[in-house]
């Protein structure tokens, strides 16, 4: 058994903390599109995923709460917003369906580098959640790949869909490469991976290869990353997700639901 | 060589079509459904390549009626295995005798076929509307990913059904497209019960309980249905269903053990539920076309013996948790205590709800569907260029 150090145990908490906060988020929000996509395929694909990154989320909640943590529910039902630290990319209201789809392209690129590189620390217990992680996140990639495909290669119409939504999407991209925390917390784990201009290298280098594969336009170098990134996510959608979320639990926040 | 001329015409609308559909209007349809009709009938076309072409023009809608000309032309296949008379056909499912897809059928079996499963499909997709408003709201986790889940499978069952309905209406050149198309146009029907508002947790809870608790009911009587692929879909469709049931139970348990809000919520939600549930099973005199169904034993119960059974069921579980139902009248026969009297709804209203999506909620929830079905037709149409000009596109990851 591996003990911790009382320092280790805090930087991994703010880790998790940012990776569990992304796949509950990016869950929530494609939940919100149940029964409204192109095909009933794809309804039945995307519902899939959504259980998926929230099933995620509450697996990294729950090593969380191994690390004198809160419980999963306390964590997305009853903290206040400024302890969240979702990415502004997976917070976006919602938009376009060529929006989402890049969106989703875009997280599942990222968040396979970041798992990559969360994989570095050794910590036993998030290996195993890892890799229990990974089966399922490799038919994501399946599916998002084929989706933008589509979009790339599906006429003019989806171009355009298509080149609108990497305008959206293209300047939250940054705030994914940050974690909670300040730089402190991924140093001292001693792990070069963990280093967001490290992580924002692979994406690009990744993304600039499909994009060419599949004739998308380059949207040019991505934002630089600014510290504290995931503050971004403390805005007024965010806070109606949050209110949204806890509506129905805060009538009788003490009863079981 | 006026023939050859007029067939050339058809055969460059059509390829023109096939390839872009809307260039052919209606009218062009039924006329080349008719060309198509007598060639067959004349022997110099093959009705196989006919049917293909039925099919890609499925966008278009329906045409000609081709059963009368598979019937003079004696073509199908289970010629040798039923005599194709009414008579016979009955007395074939009489015996217990299940009917495939490829044998021969009454066109009004088929008919009632087709009406049957599109509408259920339609219920299971339009059903996923009520509950969906509720995922952003569940109040843990488990809830969340239940209720989802939930969710999932409906529209599972109903692209599962539409594939049944998808293979029935083959024959008169209906598609996926057109039968869903059919929802937003209003043209079939779903289930009375997802016009209604669902204001409060509660009422997801209830719509899994009652809802999918008389589902439940309705469909265990189609696992008889003398149409075998309907039958088999559904073993696997009321297994869900269970589930479903349960989820909604576990919700309504759990209110029912809450606080007062919790309990005065669950009330109110079953206030609401009760008279739509009531509507559900159908009117206490079924129709000619239900009455058809169950010489056709593609369904084997009246819609009062369905009631009843919910009636059996539900009644003493909701007084079990303390609730109360709005229905004064409520009682067994005191002579056939298994007889459940109760006060009708009012049938005029849900009628007018379910044919002309008149309920609290049919718009805005037929305008949802309309949002995927046309708001996003240039995704689906998006898929099919590039699947045309990129074979398999997996082979380029």
């Amino acid at each position: 058994m591996i003990l911790l150090s009382p320092t280790q145990a805090r930087s991994i908490q703010w880790l998790l903390t940012s990776v569990a906060d992304d796949e509950w988020i990016i869950g929530h929000r494609g939940s919100e599109w149940l029964a409204e996509t192109p095909n009933l395929e794809d309804d039945l694909a995307l519902s899939s995923i959504s259980q998926d990154e929230m099933g995620h989320a509450q697996l990294l909640y729950h090593l969380i709460e191994g690390l004198g943590g809160p419980s999963p529910d306390h964590q997305v039902y009853d903290r206040p917003i400024d302890r969240w630290h979702p990415a502004g990319l997976v917070t976006l209201p919602r938009q376009d369906w060529a929006e989402w789809v890049t969106r989703q392209y875009f997280y599942e690129v990222f968040d396979e580098i970041r798992r990559q590189a969360l994989d570095t620390i050794p910590f036993p217990s998030l290996s195993s959640a890892l890799l229990s992680i990974q089966r399922e996140e490799s038919y994501h990639t399946r599916y998002v790949h084929t989706q933008i495909q589509s979009l790339a290669f599906g006429g003019a119409v989806a171009e355009d869909h298509l080149a609108q939504a990497i305008a959206v999407d293209w300047p939250f991209i940054p705030s994914l490469f940050t974690w909670g925390g300040d730089d402190s917390t991924w140093q001292s784990l001693q792990s070069p991976v963990l280093d967001p201009e490290a992580m924002k290298a692979a994406f690009e280098a990744t993304v600039h290869q499909q994009f060419v594969m599949w004739n998308i336009p380059w949207p040019g170098a991505l934002g630089s990353i600014a510290p504290q990134g995931r503050d971004q996510c403390h805005n007024p959608a965010m806070a109606q997700v949050l209110s949204e979320m806890a509506t129905v639990r805060h009538i009788a926040p003490e009863s079981g639901w | 060589m006026i023939k050859r001329l007029v067939r050339s015409y058809w055969r460059h609308r059509l390829d023109r079509a096939v390839i872009r559909y809307q260039y052919l209007t209606h009218p062009e349809v039924l006329r080349l459904s008719q060309i198509l009709d007598g060639w067959i009938l004349q022997g110099q076309y093959s009705l196989a390549r006919s049917e293909r072409w039925r099919s890609k023009l499925s966008r278009i809608g329906s045409i000609a009626r081709p059963e009368a000309v598979r019937s003079q032309k004696g073509v199908n296949t289970s010629m040798t295995r039923l005599n194709q008379s009414h008579e016979a056909f009955i007395e074939h499912i009489a015996r217990g005798n299940k009917i495939e897809a490829t044998d021969w059928m009454p066109d009004d079996y088929r008919q009632l076929l087709i009406k049957q499963i599109h509408m259920h499909a339609v219920s299971e997709i339009m059903g996923a509307y009520p509950e969906k408003e509720w995922v952003k709201y569940a109040p843990t986790i488990r809830r969340k990913l239940a209720l989802n889940a939930k969710i999932q499978d409906e529209i599972g069952h109903g692209q599962m059904l539409l594939r049944l309905a998808e293979d029935l209406s083959a024959p008169y050149g209906r598609g996926r497209e057109a039968l869903l198309e059919d929802i937003v146009e209003g043209r079939v029907k779903f289930h009375n019960v997802f016009h209604m508002p669902a204001p409060t947790w509660a009422d997801a809870g209830v719509i899994g309980f009652l809802v999918d608790g008389g589902a439940i009911i309705t469909q265990a009587m189609l696992l008889a249905s003398s149409y075998a692929p309907y039958a088999r879909m559904l073993k696997r469709i009321v297994a869900e269903e269970s589930f479903h049931m349960q989820c909604g139970e576990s919700v309504v348990l759990a209110l029912a053990s809450g606080t007062a809000a919790q309990r005065d919520m669950l009330q109110q939600a079953i206030n609401r539920w009760w008279p739509a549930m009531m509507f559900f099973f159908g009117p206490r005199e079924m129709g000619t076309q239900s009455r058809r169904m169950l010489e056709y034993r593609i369904r084997t119960m009246t819609n009062e013996e369905l009631r009843q059974k919910f009636l059996a069921r539900y009644v003493p579980r909701i007084r079990a948790l303390g609730m109360t139902l709005p229905d004064p009248d409520l009682h067994r026969d005191l002579d056939h205590p298994h007889y459940w009297h109760y006060t009708d709804p009012d049938w005029d209203a849900f009628n007018e709800m379910v044919h002309h999506n008149t309920g609290p909620m049919s718009q805005t929830r037929l305008a949802l569907r309309r949002g995927a079905q046309e708001g996003l037709a240039w995704a689906r149409q998006a898929t099919l260029t590039a699947h045309a000009t990129h074979c398999d596109l997996s082979a380029t990851l």
